[in-house]
């Protein structure tokens, strides 16, 4: 059987109550990913409107109801496809659960992701701000030819100090003109 | 071709309907007459070419499988004659098509296009297809239980293409009716024959589920008319357009496979697959009352305490 990531749940399946039953292939797996999708969304919303105010927010009942439509799909496919009533009852149970999890995966994903995100843009905003711009940064090329790179950005007001092919040191002080310290 | 002239006395009726109503300008208003008409005579052309001159090199009465191999092609391990498959290949190709219209017609607005086809013309454009790709699904259905099943979608098809105005009540009635009479439909179809190749009974099981998940839908507007917007799945911040369109994707898929399944063969399947095939008390009726149940059930505990919920986030 062909190993992707649309067809774990189909393969779960398989592997757990064998020709007793004949779901759809994709089926089960689209509505995992699409309640991870509802989680992300609302996990990731709600982070970033209590973080930034922005209007991302999203309802909770809003959410929630898309992920039982999506778990009656998925009890309406059980019945239909299982042998058994034993077999469709503990698949009925066994996807609610992953949705759930899904569900639950995508709110706390979305808000770990997030969160690390901003953390790295604040610290790469600090190091940019207190050590200057990193190496191999932008080069400027003066009307002598000399190009001047490693940009060191001053702390304070628009000044920055940049290091010349020719060795020297060059300085500006509105990014227009510049002077050799 | 009785079905054919049905649809073109029905796509006449309605292009009265809309030149009395005018819901748009005369121009659109001429456009989409003579689109119609030109619909009706593409598919009176395309049942001319290759139903009628199908008929005359492979008449049904005299069907040989045997005759002609040279022609057929393998299909589920029998042999389906060229003619046939041409027949499932044009049906099937109506009903994908119905669903990329839904589709085109669901993301068109996300990208900020507005296409402006009224309720009358949609109708029109999916349901006129769709009775075709039936009729032709009708007449090459290899028993009568599939035969059955293939009339009740086309009675439904005509129903829709119908530009009748109802009481509300009359309506939710239909609304209700409807796809009750679908899944029935279907079920018959999937349990018409012992032939469908576990492949695509998987996927017409999946049309049955779509259908039941059209009811929720049906039953939530009917029950939950007070809920605001912000608060149901018709609020576009819950992503639930993604699942709309997976869902005619899905559709788009299952709707090829069941034109393409044994039972549209024509393969003169007679046998009854098991007694009591026409009950309606089947496992099909069970998935609908029992998911329907749940899902409302979920849904007046979510919405029973919605301020609650809310005060979470």
């Amino acid at each position: 059987m062909k190993k992707d990531i649309f067809t774990i749940l189909y393969r779960l399946d398989k592997k757990m109550y064998g020709e007793q039953i004949n779901p759809n292939k994709y089926m089960a797996t689209a509505t995992l990913l699409c309640c991870t999708f509802f989680g992300v969304l609302l996990g990731g919303g709600s982070f970033l409107s209590s973080m930034f105010n922005w209007e991302l927010h999203t309802s909770l009942s809003a959410s929630l109801a898309a992920v039982i439509y999506l778990v009656g799909y998925n009890i309406a496919e059980s019945i239909i496809v299982a042998d058994s009533a034993k077999v469709a009852i503990l698949r009925s149970l066994m996807i609610t659960g992953i949705l759930a999890l899904g569900f639950g995966a995508g709110v706390v994903g979305s808000v770990i992701v997030l969160a690390i995100l901003i953390i790295i843009i604040v610290f790469y905003i600090f190091f940019h701000v207190v050590f200057g711009a990193p190496k191999g940064g932008s080069k400027i090329t003066l009307n002598d030819g000399t190009v001047l790179s490693n940009k060191k950005s001053d702390l304070l007001g628009g000044g920055a100090s940049y290091k010349g092919n020719d060795g020297k040191r060059y300085r500006t002080d509105d990014g227009q003109t510049f002077r050799q310290e | 071709m009785i079905l054919t002239i049905i649809s073109f006395i029905v796509a006449i009726a309605t292009i009265i309907h809309v030149w009395k109503v005018r819901p748009f300008s005369t121009g659109i208003c001429v456009v989409t007459s003579i689109g119609l008409l030109l619909l009706g005579w593409i598919g009176t052309i395309i049942y001319w070419i290759y139903i009628l001159q199908g008929e005359k090199t492979s008449p049904k009465k005299t069907f040989n499988p045997t005759k002609g191999m040279e022609q057929a092609l393998q299909f589920n391990g029998e042999p389906v004659p060229k003619p046939i498959k041409l027949r499932q290949d044009i049906a099937a190709s109506l009903l994908v098509f119905t669903d990329i219209y839904w589709l085109i017609r669901l993301i068109a607005p996300l990208c900020g296009i507005n296409l402006a086809i009224s309720h009358i013309l949609d109708s029109y454009i999916v349901y006129l297809p769709f009775l075709i790709a039936w009729g032709i699904l009708c007449s090459i259905a290899s028993n009568k239980v599939s035969r059955i099943a293939s009339l009740i979608i086309i009675v439904f098809a005509l129903i829709m293409l119908m530009p009748i105005e109802t009481s509300p009540l009359t309506f939710a009635i239909f609304n209700i009716i409807k796809p009750l009479s679908l899944i029935y439909a279907y079920s018959l179809i999937i349990r018409s024959s012992n032939s469908i190749s576990n492949g695509d009974k998987s996927w017409i099981n999946t049309i049955i589920v779509f259908v039941i998940g059209g009811f929720f839908y049906t039953l939530f507007s009917l029950l939950f008319k007070d809920i605001d917007m912000q608060y149901s799945v018709t609020n576009p911040s819950s992503g639930f357009i993604l699942w709309n369109i997976i869902t005619y994707l899905f559709l788009a898929v299952a709707e090829y496979r069941m034109a393409k399944c044994a039972v549209f063969a024509d393969s003169n399947d007679s046998e009854p697959t098991s007694k009591g095939v026409y009950s309606p008390l089947n496992k099909y009726l069970a998935a609908t009352l029992i998911s329907i149940s749940t899902v409302l059930i979920l849904m007046f505990l979510v919405y029973g305490n919605v301020d609650a919920i809310e005060n979470i986030f």
